[in-house]
């Protein structure tokens, strides 16, 4: 629990769009600059990752999350209106999910293609999970931390 | 630690603006090409007038890297008819898109993306974009080509829209820029054209802007001016607080382009036509179950695993998946999804869901809710449309692909759940869209710049690309569009000797226009004056209007000009150019209101337009009623629908492509 409080507006709505990982993000504020709407601003405190100011202005594109040069540093979420719309049935069990839920399942193991599929068929690749390809993303994590977390 | 409460709370501080601020910096940038805009259209434009040997500079108010529109990437290449493997011609494709719309669009627009987006296609590849089935994933697949290694995309008999792996696209763009040394200003935000001698109406030299991050001041001299800057998308809509940007359109198509050019005297069509949205209210583009553009052919089931019946072109009941991706025996080639304005009723010419689905679900034979069922296609078209097309899509690599697939969802076991939507909007397979909006939300349908051959609008000096211009399309048409503009603006400045000199009060009046909110107490931010004007659109230039409700609108939005719009204040640069970009929402939505009075009839199905004082169609024919203003003046007149092939323009396409390509110039063809 928080000791001391401060006079701050609302939180704007949505309230995050992405979120760092500051065990893996080195600050190195490329995402800044690739970042279409400025939703991000450099952190006055070097090395830390930027601050999400203007999280209602993310377009959702991802392109974050795509030119980060330390994958795992950025997860994105949809407003949360929008992430409970993103649902699917597992059609041999009957199971429900949506993204961002409680205890999620693992990634998927759905062959990507292009440049993915080739990495992948390579003679001699790691399997998908250990080439990075399919990644245990935090968001899932993310979405169900409490609220006083630091 | 990630937001701003977050930094606030656990360093007890708020953090200082982090660039530095300089408001009273003027740069001057001299060029040949200026192109304004540096999303699809503005970096094929800057890079085809950097090939011409011209000096190029760009503008582009957020990243060139990954802006625009198409800036996250691009799954389908829509009309590249002359690909080896297409079965359609350009004139077949052009006068087939027009006669669907009835005449509501640019041939020319159409035209040029038809003999050009299979070239333009190649460009992106020699700059390293996948564009055929190199790894052989796809091999003995009925939509690819073994020789070529193409994928085709809706139509695999006719073969003229092609799958392609595009979400790099604008990497590679900007690599391709740099390479050719054009001169790229992020974070500028155009504010104003500058016309020779100050005059609205005379030609185009050069534009005025600022930077939104440190506030400085940019005045750009050039000999010809390419808009790329896109279509104005806040005019009825504005919802960040409710989805963010989280639909298609995002807050940078403010309309700074429309707006300056209106202000310059440049000629506008069609902007009173609109057409309902579910923006704000909608969900994640592409992230939910649908069965339309990427998804196309999806089988879409119902809650007890009722698959809804696909219908042909021709409106039979189609028996197998094979049958929605080749039209019926005598029917017409597809045109394709995702060509621009498109009606749900004409919908590309495609297959559809069953047209009469909400009347179905309302008697009873399907039950909500609906599913998207991939695991019911072939594994080939499987792959083809969950990793290819939502692998590549603009917005949708990260934000569906992804996210999806590393949160569990496998294409190979699973249904994506289709939206609750209202029941009428069933009729249209993009499900994500919900082409009826309970809110009366709405969007420019392809107005925009009315263009010539050479795609120059009505004023010297200033071309047009991209979805900026009247009857504008897909990211090929914008690439393609791009490609001929940058061309032809490139050897229009190539030919201009002394450029004009720019009056120094013209400057300074703007920037005092400019600058204004950063002197105002804090009372009316940007994101209120934007609403405002929203509600002022949906009140008064909405579903149905008269002369009197749009007379209304406009003097509101008049006063709304000179009182809270006055007073905007902004604390920091960012913050200035979304106050200015209101200026943009303001005038475009007159533009949009003074084009809704000269249109005296009434084409609801068509067009999306209705004056309850004019309830009918135009007694003497439909026509297009282009407008422009001179100094406040707003002059409008009458054009046919197929201006195009009239005098002084040549009556076929293929002649007008030829005289005005700019090809000849350089022993090309």
């Amino acid at each position: 629990m928080t000791t001391k409080a401060f006079m701050v507006p609302n939180p704007p709505l949505p309230n995050r769009a992405i979120e760092f990982d500051e065990a893996v993000c080195n600050g190195c504020d490329y995402c800044i600059e690739v970042c279409r709407n400025d939703v991000l601003m450099p952190n006055p405190e070097k090395t830390r990752p930027p601050i999400v100011l203007y999280p209602e202005e993310c377009w959702y594109c991802g392109v974050c999350v795509e030119e980060c040069p330390r994958p795992g540093s950025i997860a994105m979420h949809h407003p949360l209106r929008q992430m409970l719309s993103m649902r699917w049935v597992r059609k041999s069990t009957g199971e429900e999910f949506r993204l961002g839920m409680r205890n999620p399942p693992p990634p998927s193991a759905c062959m990507p293609s292009g440049e993915e599929y080739k990495a992948i068929m390579a003679p001699g690749a790691m399997s998908m999970e250990r080439r990075g390809v399919v990644k245990t993303y935090p968001s899932a994590k993310a979405s169900v931390e409490s609220s006083d977390e630091d | 630690m990630t937001t701003w409460h977050e930094y606030v709370q656990r360093t007890g501080t708020v953090p200082e603006w982090r660039y530095p601020l300089r408001y009273d910096v003027i740069n001057e940038v001299e060029t040949d090409v200026l192109v304004l805009g540096g999303g699809i259209a503005g970096s094929h434009a800057a890079i085809n007038a950097a090939r011409q040997g011209a000096r190029v500079a760009l503008v582009e108010k957020g990243a060139t890297k990954r802006s625009g529109m198409g800036g996250a990437g691009v799954d389908h290449w829509l009309c590249a008819c002359t690909n080896p493997c297409s079965q359609v011609t350009p004139e077949q494709f052009t006068d087939a898109w027009h006669n669907l719309n009835a005449g509501w669009n640019s041939a020319i627009v159409r035209y040029i993306t038809a003999r050009e987006a299979w070239d333009t296609l190649l460009d992106c590849e020699r700059m390293g974009v996948q564009i055929r089935d190199v790894n052989d994933e796809f091999k003995g697949a009925p939509f690819r080509d073994e020789s070529t290694k193409l994928l085709f995309a809706y139509d695999y008999q006719n073969r003229h829209n092609l799958r392609v792996w595009g979400h790099d696209m604008k990497p590679k763009l900007y690599r391709e820029l740099l390479r050719l040394k054009v001169d790229v200003h992020d974070r500028v935000q155009l504010t104003s054209l500058i016309n020779a001698d100050g005059h609205p109406g005379g030609r185009v030299v050069g534009a005025m802007g600022i930077n939104t991050r440190t506030g400085e001041f940019y005045v750009f001299h050039a000999r010809a001016v390419v808009l790329c800057t896109s279509y104005p998308t806040r005019n009825w809509n504005f919802n960040l607080e409710v989805t963010g940007a989280g639909d298609l359109h995002e807050i940078n198509n403010s309309g700074d382009g429309h707006a300056a050019a209106w202000r310059a005297g440049a000629e506008f069509v069609e902007m009173e036509r609109a057409w309902p949205i579910l923006a704000g209210t909608g969900y994640v583009p592409y992230g939910v179950g649908n069965a339309h553009n990427s998804w196309h052919g999806t089988p879409i089931v119902d809650a007890q695993g009722r698959e809804v019946p696909w219908y042909g072109i021709s409106g039979q009941e189609l028996r197998s998946v094979d049958e929605r991706f080749v039209p019926g025996a005598g029917e017409p080639f597809m045109l394709g999804h995702g060509l621009g304005a498109e009606i749900p009723t004409v919908s590309g010419r495609t297959p559809n869901l069953a047209p009469d689905l909400p009347a179905r679900l309302a008697k009873g034979e399907f039950s909500l809710p609906l599913f998207a069922d991939l695991t019911r296609l072939p594994e080939s078209e499987r792959r083809a449309i969950f990793s290819v097309m939502v692998g590549n899509e603009g917005k949708t690599r990260t934000p569906v692909y992804k996210m999806l697939t590393r949160a569990g969802f496998d294409p190979e076991k699973d249904m994506l759940q289709v939206p609750m939507l209202p029941i009428e909007s069933y009729n249209y397979s993009c499900l994500w869209m919900g082409r009826i909006d309970p809110h009366g939300m709405r969007n420019i349908a392809g107005g925009g710049l009315l263009v010539d051959w050479d795609l120059r609008t009505s004023l010297e000096g200033l071309y047009a690309a991209g979805t900026s211009v009247y009857g504008y399309g897909s990211h090929a048409a914008a690439a393609s569009t791009g490609r001929y503009a940058g061309r032809r603006a490139a050897q229009d400045a190539l030919q201009i000797g002394q450029r004009s000199t720019v009056d120094p009060a013209l400057i300074e009046a703007e920037k005092k226009r400019v600058y204004a909110p950063l002197n105002q107490k804090q009372r009316i931010g940007w994101k209120e004056l934007n609403a405002a004007i929203s509600r002022v659109m949906l009140d008064y230039c909405g579903e149905t209007k008269t002369e009197a409700t749009l007379r209304a609108g406009l003097g509101i939005l008049k006063d709304l000009s000179a009182t809270e719009g006055a007073a905007v204040f902004a604390a920091n640069p960012h913050e200035l150019g979304r106050a200015v970009e209101c200026q943009s929402v303001i005038e475009t939505s007159e533009l949009i209101m003074e084009s809704s009075l000269v249109r005296k009839s009434s084409c609801p199905t068509r067009f999306f337009f209705v004056r309850q004082d004019y309830p009918e169609p135009n007694p003497q024919g439909e026509r297009l009623q282009p407008i422009r203003q001179i100094d406040g003046d707003v002059m409008a007149r009458e054009l046919p629908l197929d201006y195009h092939r009239q005098a002084p323009f040549a009556s076929n396409y293929d002649e007008n492509y030829r005289q005005h390509c700019g090809l000849e110039a350089r022993g090309t063809s």
